[in-house]
């Protein structure tokens, strides 16, 4: 059953319309999507008969007249439509200028003239309006009085409609002879009564009355036959005597009102009522019993609310999780790239167009749009928060990424420096070697052959550029520097030499 | 009743519980006990010579299509209320008044706010004039007064 406020979501649009609705919604077809909104709401809804040649043509309770009810308390005047002065019935606002009417009000002044009635804007019947969500919702909450006769219903006004068209017994429908098109009140409208807005005389004053009328006729205006009640004197109607004596007679013996509750006084009612009043011992534990009843509805009421928010808390907390799991697998699959991980979350950001936010609300998770809102702000600030906290997670990881490249980039600097150190240090002792070798062939006295020079640069060793060069006289003077010539020349690699002639070169 | 009426009636019992509430000063209500036709009376209440220390009386019909559409507001003549003088105002008390009009009415306005659009509408008047051609319009004229196609010549009285 949806609240009678938001029809056009699940009933069938207006069963009949006057013709002057129909003829301007044939013209306008966003017009007839106003009137159908209006329609339902006050067209009621069909609950009997769907296939009765009567319910075609006729809804099958008399409409609700939104304008017409009463609270009971007074509205806020924000409520209040500035056209009818009455809370608003189907609310409207106005695009440009966000003024509210009633749809009714409004289209009928449109009609006259196509302004907002409050500032004169111009205003267009296709695009400017759209509904008051939010004023709806706080008009679905107003208590409000059943408007049948009769009835003291006092409900909220979105579960008006759901007692007066189904089990308000004051209701008017239609008459149950088909040839009347008058309203009749459900508990009258029996197919054995008949129409009973035949004229009838009445029993005592033979004046004409509607038979509807015939009770109302006797409590008010009847005066032709009234007779004394034999117990306690007052003139009553003939007709009421019988009630008389069962509910007024001050001289019927019944017994107390808390006799439910174990008191046993009986007695004529004016001295029940005295014994009521005085107050009957009883009445305590009645009250608290009454008390305690109301108390375990309330509690019982809360208990199935209670377990609806916890479900729904269930229901969040299960996809909050879901959620941070998403992002956390988002967040280690992406760490190298953090652009990534962002897009992924935009389209919570997106309330208004985000169709499961929008079918939560419209499911009636939600009491009212505020606590909606507040959820969802509830929501982002979780979600921020899990953000922030990955953003971290990031961070961290990121510096200690840096840090480690860093810190081996730090070492391998580290160490091309000390090679580089030894790279100067064996061109040092290079130098010092070439020098040394060329003072010996100086104070030999040959020339520095080109292949000996060539020889001492290319990087061999000075011994090589020695047994090669200078062969002759190296020979001569250095016999185990000679063996060592020979093992140059069998392509050995060169060895190091402790003779003293030079500076050994530093170890790597 | 036809619904329009009833819209109407329902519309100014509001309007009347409101009244009955109290009204701004210099506005009494004389006549409101049915919804077709009430009696006010106003006073300007600033020292305003022109119109210091008199009472107006004004007489408001509401059709069947109030508040949509305007009333017909008119200053009534009495041996004890005059017909205020206001270069707007016509000597048998018909109003040339843009709010009053087809055009100028807006269904949000209501008896109390016309009432004071009116006594902002004397008070600000300097002028001890009736409208140009007065005489002749009051001699002439057979139709009813949201019948007259006024030209508003002046928008801010
Ligand atoms: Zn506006
Ligand atoms: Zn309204
Ligand atoms: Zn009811
Ligand atoms: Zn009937
Ligand atoms: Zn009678
Ligand atoms: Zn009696
Ligand atoms: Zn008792």
């Amino acid at each position: 059953m949806p609240p009678p406020n938001t029809p056009e979501e699940g009933v069938p649009a207006a069963v009949s319309s006057p013709p002057a609705r129909a003829r301007r919604s044939a013209r306008n077809a966003s017009i007839s999507s106003v009137a159908a909104t209006i329609g339902s709401e006050t067209q009621g809804i069909c609950v009997g008969s769907v296939g009765d040649l009567s319910s075609r043509t006729r809804p099958c309770v008399l409409p609700i007249n939104y304008q017409e009810l009463r609270y009971e308390s007074e509205v806020d005047k924000s409520l209040e439509c500035p056209i009818c002065r009455t809370p608003f019935s189907v609310p409207i606002t106005t695009k440009p200028c966000g003024h509210t009417f009633c749809s009714v009000c409004l289209l009928r002044a449109h009609q006259m003239r196509p302004v907002c009635p409050i500032d004169r804007r111009p205003l267009d019947i296709d695009r400017d309006f759209c509904k008051a969500r939010v004023i709806h919702d706080q008009l679905d909450r107003l208590r409000v009085k059943c408007p049948s006769q009769g009835c003291d219903y006092v409900c909220p006004r979105e579960l008006l409609a759901v007692h007066y068209e189904r089990y308000c017994e004051g209701t008017p429908v239609p008459c149950p002879d088909n040839s009347c098109d008058l309203w009749i009140a459900r508990h009258d409208a029996t197919p054995d009564k008949g129409c009973l807005h035949k004229y009838t005389p009445c029993q005592y004053c033979s004046k004409q009355v509607m038979k509807a009328a015939l009770e109302e006729h006797y409590d008010r205006e009847c005066s032709g036959n009234t007779v004394k009640c034999a117990e306690c004197d007052v003139d009553v109607v003939q007709h009421r005597m019988e009630s008389h004596v069962v509910n007024d007679c001050p001289s019927t013996v019944v017994s107390c009102k808390w006799s439910s509750y174990g008191c046993g006084k009986k007695a004529p009612r004016r001295d029940i009522w005295a014994h009521e009043k005085k107050p009957c011992v009883y009445q305590a534990i009645g009250r608290l019993v009454k008390d305690r009843e109301e108390d375990r509805l309330i509690i019982s009421e809360l208990r199935a609310r209670l377990s609806t928010v916890e479900g729904r808390l269930r229901m969040s907390e299960k996809e909050k999780t879901e959620r941070k799991e998403r992002k956390r697998r988002q967040a280690s699959s992406n760490v190298d790239n953090t652009e990534n991980t962002i897009p992924a979350f935009v389209p919570d950001l997106n309330l208004s167009n985000s169709p499961r936010a929008a079918a939560s609300y419209n499911n009636g998770t939600w009491d009212s749009p505020e606590d909606y809102m507040l959820a969802q702000f509830e929501r982002m600030e979780t979600q921020m928060e899990d953000l922030r906290k990955n953003i971290h997670e990031l961070d961290g990881l990121h510096s200690m990424r840096l840090l480690n490249d860093t810190m081996r980039l730090n070492e391998q600097i580290a160490e091309l420096g000390s090679k580089v150190g030894v790279i100067g240090m064996h061109t040092t002792w290079l130098m010092n070697v070439q020098r040394q070798s060329r003072g010996q062939q100086r104070a030999v006295g040959g020339v520095g052959s080109p292949l000996g020079a060539f020889a001492s640069s290319s990087g061999g060793s000075g011994a090589t550029s020695g047994a090669t060069a200078g062969g002759v006289s190296d020979t001569l003077r250095n016999a185990p520097d000679n063996e060592g010539g020979r093992y140059y020349s069998s392509n050995m690699p060169p060895r190091r030499n402790s003779d003293g002639r030079g500076e050994n070169p530093p170890r790597l | 009743m036809a619904p329009g009426a009833q819209f109407a009636a329902k519309r100014l019992g509001k309007e009347l519980t409101k009244i009955s509430k109290g009204l701004p000063a210099g506005i009494v209500l004389v006549q409101g006990d049915n919804f077709e036709e009430w009696l006010l009376d106003i006073q300007v209440l600033d020292s305003n010579p022109l119109y210091m220390g008199q009472t107006y009386r004004l007489k408001f019909k509401f059709g069947s299509s109030y508040p949509i559409e305007p009333p017909e507001v008119v200053f009534v003549k009495l041996p004890d209320r005059p017909i205020p003088i206001h270069p707007h105002i016509y000597s048998n008390g018909i109003i040339c008044l843009d709010l009053l009009g087809q055009q100028g009415w807006s269904p949000v306005q209501n008896v109390e706010s016309v009432c004071m659009s009116l006594q902002s509408m004397l008070t600000g008047n300097t002028k001890n004039e009736r409208p140009p051609g007065d005489e002749e319009f009051v001699r002439g004229n057979r139709l009813r007064p949201k019948d007259i196609d006024f030209y508003y010549h002046d928008n801010n009285v």
